[in-house]
């Protein structure tokens, strides 16, 4: 007989509703618990991107600020916590997008998600070490849909309940990050 | 206010910030023996002062102190040139070694600043001055791979490959070519904040310890030059391939 694990959850969002979406489908399908009480099995971060398209020289000092300083330092702070409330035997799984892989004006955006992969990856061999994993959906909200939502949760569970997955970039584009991007822009 | 005077030059400028010592200086010196008017800018009048004593090819350098957040400062240097050719961004601190969570906000955004504000204010000042095509080379750091040591550092040197990424991808029909390069461990002043026992994995992992500067100037040569302008968007590892085995990005 196989006794299906519950794994307790915690959410830590931007009001973008995508972690919570994400954290609605762990708990109705997947049998998570979300919870307050800690410590957790899994702890889900959305705490960066936002979508504003600006030529990189019109972008303005303030618009760098607000696209990725503000929400770098909001990042480290908030996985540095995270890191303290999940298990020894947890995991932290970060909802970033595929904008380190470059986008015309997206300049700070693709920044922003740059720091995000390196401390994503970093996590994993800090002392104490525990497993950190990234799901990058596309910087695009158009190119978003409601199946990526339930990719991710599937995802979710499976980092939740793995002890050797970490340090992953794990791409919810439909293989669009093997493709050549962007050459027609200009 | 008294204006500068305006500066003539037929040689190719480059401006290259934080060329007071260490792999910026030898960027500097690199760059003048390829025939190009070097604009070399630290924060140190020392160091540049220095640098001006002892450059063989001073009448192809001008210095200037510079801090690379200040916006109107970096404007009101470049105003007194012509069209720019070249730019590397070399500029950063290491900021302080610590874990995340453990260091102030006011000095993660020291890092963030002179890291990354400091690439985004001189690489925006130096499009505008590159009406006929250029070049702009970001020094990045091995440590984008992974940089569990100095998380705070490290993560504004994956910003930096997600930032070379984007500009090089905006600016590709404008030719202009972004780069970046992603130095190992250099023989540097830098190395002297590192314990013993960390300089001694360094000297166990590099074929003849820590690398000279001149590797990261021989690097930056390279993509400046004409055939090296057909490289796009690349993070080029100089690290003697201490790197090896880490997954990429």
């Amino acid at each position: 007989m196989v006794s299906l694990r519950s794994f307790s959850l915690k959410v830590i969002g931007n009001g973008s509703g995508t972690a919570e979406a994400i954290a609605g489908r762990l708990t109705d399908v997947h049998g998570f618990i979300e919870t307050d009480q800690g410590p957790f099995d899994l702890v889900l971060i959305d705490v960066v991107d936002e979508e504003e398209d600006i030529p990189f020289p019109e972008l303005s000092d303030e618009d760098f600020e607000r696209l990725y300083l503000a929400p770098t330092v909001r990042l480290e702070n908030v996985v540095a916590m995270a890191r303290t409330l999940a298990k020894p035997s947890g995991s932290l799984l970060l909802v970033g997008t595929d904008a380190f892989l470059g986008k015309p004006e997206s300049a700070p955006q693709a920044a922003a998600a740059g720091s995000m992969v390196i401390l994503g990856r970093s996590v994993g061999r800090m002392a104490p070490p525990v497993r950190c994993n990234i799901i990058l959906f596309p910087i695009e909200s158009g190119r978003r849909s409601p199946a990526m939502l339930d990719d991710s949760a599937r995802l979710a569970s499976a980092v939740a309940g793995s002890e050797t997955l970490c340090g992953l970039r794990l791409f919810l584009d439909g293989a669009a990050h093997l493709t050549s991007r962007h050459v027609e822009y200009g | 206010m008294k204006t500068p005077e305006p500066v003539a030059s037929r040689a190719p400028l480059a401006l290259v910030t934080g060329a007071g010592r260490g792999i910026g200086r030898a960027i500097a010196e690199g760059l003048m023996e390829d025939g190009r008017h070097v604009i070399a800018t630290d924060r140190d009048a020392d160091a540049l002062d220095d640098l001006a004593r002892s450059s063989p090819g001073s009448a192809l350098l001008s210095t200037g102190v510079l801090d690379v957040t200040d916006r109107a400062a970096v404007a009101a240097l470049l105003d007194r040139y012509g069209a720019l050719d070249l730019l590397v961004n070399n500029a950063g601190i290491p900021g302080r070694r610590c874990a995340i969570g453990t260091i102030s906000e006011s000095e993660f955004r020291e890092v963030l600043r002179v890291n990354m504000l400091g690439i985004f204010i001189a690489s925006q000042e130096a499009l505008r001055r590159m009406e006929k095509g250029g070049a702009i080379i970001n020094i990045a750091s091995a440590s984008y791979l992974v940089s569990p040591n100095v998380p705070h550092y490290g993560m504004t040197k994956g910003a930096v490959v997600g930032l070379t990424r984007s500009m090089a991808m905006e600016f590709r029909r404008r030719g202009i070519s972004v780069n970046a390069i992603g130095p190992g461990a250099i023989d540097t002043a830098m190395q002297a904040t590192l314990s013993d026992e960390h300089r001694a994995r360094l000297a166990r992992a590099y074929s003849d310890g820590p690398l000279p500067p001149d590797v990261i100037a021989a690097a930056v040569r390279h993509l400046a030059s004409v055939e090296g302008r057909r490289t796009r968007g690349q993070i080029l590892l100089v690290d003697e391939g201490t790197s090896l085995g880490v997954d990429l990005w």
